[in-house]
């Protein structure tokens, strides 16, 4: 009898096909699964650098500037005089104020006050602000000219700054901003823990102090996810502050 | 007589899986360099902010001179060069994984300090 040849696979040739075709599976299954921890990791690191960047940058922006008056630090926050611009003003006419101004942003009645920069250094609030005439004023390259009605008079040649009151505070696992007394707005995503977080104001010297900002890594997340930079300790010199940093 | 069977020869497998290899191991050296990245820019971003705190202190001072200080895995040196009524002062801090490596270099001039802002 003549051997005929079938067609199809032999049972050989499907067992080896099926081994062959697990261990595929199994290596790209284990192949995905630390893919996708690798990019869960290097996401996770990205948002934390991205919040310690953004708290840095904050916290040089609005705590280098004041004054032991303007700010009062607690152990979770600290209440501030946010600066937003300052102006000059030029003449005064129907209760308004024509001012040279230049800031971050134009003022906001809804949100500002006025600190009068002179030995009264009145705060009052900010009642009415419009854009002036720019002949109103002898501006300057950058300045524009504002006309602003305050609770309080204010004298032609009397300097101004523009401020909101707020709080930067850490809670629920986010550094945030809140103004006034209403909000509670992230800044951050939620990277921080809040009882290692904080703020520390060291004893103003002459004329001013310095802050300390400490970041802990909040621990919901995973060490790998959270990153190894943690604790991170932001301090920002104010003018004239204490160099309490290093005793060389 | 040869006959010609249907299906991949030896070498057409082999062919493949190495191809195949290689294209996996490229997208795991790909994560791996990701995460290196990543830390390096953790170590890049912790010494900025450590020799940002000392250069803030130092930059207060009239006469800093020479010196260093550790801030928990970081050293921070700095150098005061005085030119013309001003200090240079120049801070580095090198990396911790290799201290061959500096980091971060930042440098200022500093001059005796100005008076308050505003009187208290």
């Amino acid at each position: 009898m003549r051997f005929r040849p079938r067609s199809g696979t032999s049972l050989v040739e499907l067992v080896v096909a099926m081994v062959s075709l697990a261990l595929l599976a199994a290596i790209t299954a284990a192949f995905f699964r630390v893919q996708t921890h690798v990019a869960t990791v290097v996401s996770g690191r990205s948002e934390s650098l991205d919040a310690i960047r953004t708290v840095v940058g904050l916290a040089d922006r609005e705590l280098r500037f004041l004054a032991p008056g303007d700010f009062a630090a607690a152990a979770d926050s600290v209440a501030l005089r946010a600066f937003r611009g300052a102006g000059v003003v030029c003449d005064t006419a129907r209760g308004e104020a024509n001012v040279r101004y230049i800031g971050i942003r134009d003022p906001d009645p809804t949100k500002d006050s006025l600190l009068v920069a002179d030995s009264s250094a009145l705060v009052v609030g900010l009642m009415a602000s419009r854009v002036a005439a720019p002949s109103a004023c002898s501006l300057r390259p950058g300045e524009q000219a504002l006309s602003l009605r305050a609770a309080h008079g204010l004298v032609p040649g009397t300097s101004i700054v523009v401020f909101e009151r707020g709080v930067y505070l850490f809670a629920a696992g986010a550094f945030r901003y809140r103004r006034g007394r209403s909000g509670r707005q992230p800044v951050t995503a939620e990277v921080f823990d809040d009882a290692t977080s904080g703020f520390v104001a060291d004893p103003p010297g002459a004329g001013g102090g310095s802050v300390r900002v400490r970041l802990g890594r909040s621990t919901d997340r995973p060490a790998d996810v959270g990153g190894s930079a943690w604790p991170v300790d932001v301090r920002v010199s104010q003018p004239n502050g204490d160099t309490l940093e290093v005793h060389p | 007589m040869t006959v010609r069977r249907p299906g991949f020869s030896l070498i057409e497998v082999i062919v493949a899986a190495v191809l195949l290899s290689v294209a996996i191991l490229s997208v795991a050296a790909g994560g791996a360099a990701a995460l290196r990245t990543m830390a390096r820019a953790e170590r890049e971003l912790v010494a900025l902010v450590a020799g940002s705190a000392v250069l803030d202190s130092l930059a207060h001072r009239p006469a800093v001179g020479n010196g260093l200080a550790v801030r928990g895995d970081y050293t921070v040196h700095w150098s005061a060069i005085d030119t013309a009524g001003l200090v240079r002062i120049v801070v580095s801090v090198r990396d911790p994984a290799d201290p061959a490596v500096t980091l971060v270099e930042l440098a200022v001039l500093a001059a005796e300090p100005p008076p308050p802002l505003l009187a208290p």
